[in-house]
């Protein structure tokens, strides 16, 4: 996932630097709630190849809440659909429409 | 069972039957649509419609005649109607709102969102320090020369005034003093601060124009606002002052802006 800097929304380059080389603000925390939210997608989507829906719903959940992207939503709208979820389906179709709009 | 309308019918026939003309055969009377009826209700085996174990209506006898009078209650163009409101009625469902949009509660922000505009203010905050160190460095350069000026004077005790009515200080220090003079009700947690300009003031040869409770002396003063005057407070008496006046050598370098009782 592309991070770019809070302050002056410059794109900050993939890597070890703990600041914005433009502003000079600090980004290292972003950058580890990417790492983090990139790691849950990426269960997630193992767990659905697994066929473990409930888990693969839940790291879903766990990816947005650390941040709201698209990837997260949408593996989270797929794994609701597996489970015929009729209270999750449409709040993940929401929150796709919220990051892609 | 939904009759057609006059202008479901054939046009040959509508117009027959809308003209009025007693020679042409009304529909329910064709031939031809009675031997339509009568295949799509057979079920093949020869039996008729008026057989009593195929008709679904039970016995023939109970079916009334249809009177040879009787119109559609339908206007004409029904189903044109009809497939308009249907449509407006999908149009309409189309433009509900999710309810769950209006009633579900928002969201709480990411993580990564809460992260981002923590580290935003705090570099905003780290900019602004910055600012201030400078401004902070700026004011000291310039302040610089006149407490060495001020230092000197106190070593030698020779007030600059004496020299001149001008003394050695230049317009731009004097007005630099007030200047920094109208900052201290902002610095005012600062008395050093306040302690340490008032023998500034004195040693440029500036002194201040006292103004409230005196009267208002348009010679050193200047009206900015007005209260009602009242018993205690009689009329032409300074109240407040919203900038301070000071005199240079006993000659006005800025006049002091007051509120004046009416």
């Amino acid at each position: 996932m592309n991070l770019s800097c809070p302050f002056c929304r410059k794109k900050v380059p993939p890597g070890h630097s703990r600041r914005c080389r433009h502003c000079g603000c600090e980004v290292a925390s972003l950058r580890t709630i990417t790492t983090a939210a990139a790691d849950s997608i990426r269960l997630a989507i193992e767990a659905l190849q697994e066929g473990r829906d409930r888990d693969a719903h839940d790291f879903a959940y766990e990816a947005w809440g650390l941040r709201h992207s698209r990837e997260a939503a949408a593996i989270g709208l797929i794994a609701a659909s597996c489970l015929g979820d009729p209270i999750e389906i449409p709040r993940w179709i929401r929150r796709r429409r919220e990051v892609v709009v | 069972m939904i009759l057609p309308s006059d202008s479901d019918l054939p046009s040959d026939r509508n117009e027959g039957q809308s003209s009025g003309n007693p020679g042409e055969t009304p529909w329910w009377e064709d031939p031809d649509l009675s031997a339509d009826d009568e295949n799509e209700s057979g079920d093949g085996d020869g039996t008729g419609p008026g057989g009593e174990e195929d008709s679904p209506f039970g016995d023939e006898d109970e079916i009334p005649d249809i009177p040879p009078n009787l119109t559609s209650m339908a206007g004409p163009g029904w189903r044109r109607e009809l497939g308009k409101e249907i449509l407006e009625s999908l149009r309409d469902l189309e433009a509900i709102e999710d309810p769950d949009d209006e009633f579900a509660p928002p969201e709480p922000p990411d993580l990564f969102t809460f992260f981002g505009e923590l580290a935003a203010l705090r570099n905003e905050l780290r900019h602004q320090g910055q600012r201030s160190h400078q401004t902070l460095n700026q004011l000291d350069k310039t302040l610089a020369p006149l407490l060495r000026k001020a230092a000197l004077t106190d070593q030698t005790g020779t007030s600059p005034s004496a020299s001149g009515p001008s003394g050695d200080w230049p317009a731009e220090h004097r007005l630099a003093l007030v200047s920094l003079w109208d900052l201290l009700p902002q610095a005012t947690a600062v008395p050093a601060f306040e302690a340490a300009i008032g023998p500034l003031l004195a040693a440029a040869g500036l002194v201040r124009i006292p103004a409230v409770g005196q009267s208002f002396d348009p010679a050193t003063m200047t009206r900015a606002e007005t209260v009602p005057a009242t018993k205690k407070l009689p009329a032409g008496q300074v109240v407040r002052e919203i900038q301070t006046g000071f005199l240079c050598h006993g000659h006005l370098l800025r006049p002091a802006r007051v509120v004046v009782s009416v």
